[in-house]
């Protein structure tokens, strides 16, 4: 494996496999202020096989497989090889598109030993109905960095690190300065709840939405979602990745004026590990 | 080519209005997946295969960004 230490090592790599013209395929997709976080903490790596590229994302114990390819044919055996080489790591996937585009190559890769870990669906809201009211409360704030690092903590603990793309400390602070993280806090400055968002010209992001176990049935998930809401008033749509199988969830999400995406993300794990 | 740029940019992101003049990046209609969907449909309906160098979002921030990007990977 070599490092990437660059943004046009990936181009070129890109340009290798499309100079073949058979195809381009990847799960691969530029978030370039991502991946020069990526790069400067020295997180990613890749491997040149026959028509694909592979890059490796390193997480917690496990790593983000990456790849760019002229097709699934050419993929299958090239990831033969690749997993033969590195038969003890635990490689992640994420599929990304709709299911008939995903499907045949999910049934590839199960049967290269990988098995569905779970599916995540994007649920979007376009042209907001709801009022958008500014939900001035004491208990709502910023995050400042200090309570930033508290929300990592709580990333950590409560959320699934193969399934939902934890961020790095860097990220959180990041959107601590940008006033991207609301807290709902009590009396005593302990967080009960989160809601960290992105906003980018016409869209808004909702990337974390939390409630502390012990403080659910408080109407704190509802005021966090009306002050997202109220932050991504100018937008037109607002976007969201969610558990597939979680429906009381999507429910909830639908109460809101949320709508399923045809659009997927099958998280795919080399070793049989079960999502709780 | 204007006309089908915007055809299959708004197949892609139909809530949007791509003839509008706004960078369609910093106004947050496409993202890295978007660009990712587009250099395929780009390269199927102009026959061409853009140069992975070239695939950054800021090459498809406007129509006449994405025009220029064919003319110089060969599409006429």
């Amino acid at each position: 494996m070599k490092s990437v230490s660059s943004r046009d090592i990936i181009l070129g790599l890109i340009q290798k496999i499309k100079q073949y013209r058979k195809g381009y395929y990847t799960n691969f997709f530029l978030d370039i202020p991502k991946i020069q976080l990526w790069i400067s903490l020295q997180l990613i790596e890749y491997e040149e096989m026959e028509e694909t590229v592979f890059l490796l994302r390193k997480n917690s114990g496990f790593i983000n497989l990456f790849f760019i390819t002229t097709g699934i044919s050419e993929f299958s055996g090239d990831i033969d090889h690749f997993l033969k080489k590195y038969p003890d790591k635990i490689f992640v996937i994420d599929l990304v598109g709709s299911f008939s585009q995903m499907s045949d190559i999910q049934n590839m890769l199960q049967d290269r030993g990988f098995y569905n870990y779970t599916t995540l669906v994007r649920m979007n809201k376009i042209n907001s109905d709801h009022t958008n009211d500014d939900c001035k409360l004491k208990s709502l704030s910023y995050a400042d960095k200090l309570k930033g690092f508290q929300v990592f903590t709580m990333l950590r603990d409560y959320f699934d690190p193969y399934a939902e793309q934890l961020p790095l400390i860097e990220e959180i602070y990041k959107w601590t300065g940008d006033s991207r993280i609301i807290t709902y806090s009590d009396d005593l400055q302990t967080i009960q709840g989160f809601l960290i968002f992105d906003l980018t010209g016409q869209t808004s992001y909702l990337r974390y939405w939390f409630v502390h176990p012990e403080h659910r049935e408080k109407k704190i998930g509802s005021t966090l979602i009306r002050s997202f809401f109220y932050e991504s008033r100018d937008t037109k749509r607002k976007l969201f990745w969610v558990i597939e199988s979680n429906e009381n969830a999507i429910k909830r999400y639908e109460h809101y004026g949320f709508k399923r995406e045809e659009l997927f993300d099958y998280v795919m794990i080399n070793k049989n590990i079960k999502y709780e | 080519m204007n006309e089908k740029i915007i055809s299959i940019l708004t197949e892609l992101r139909p809530e949007f209005d791509f003839t509008e003049p706004v960078n369609f990046i910093e106004s947050g209609m496409l993202d890295s997946f978007d660009v990712f969907n587009l250099v395929t449909s780009l390269d199927k309906e102009f026959g061409i295969s853009i140069d992975g160098m070239d695939v950054l979002a800021e090459n498809f921030s406007s129509v006449e960004k994405i025009v220029s990007l064919l003319h110089k990977n060969g599409a006429y």
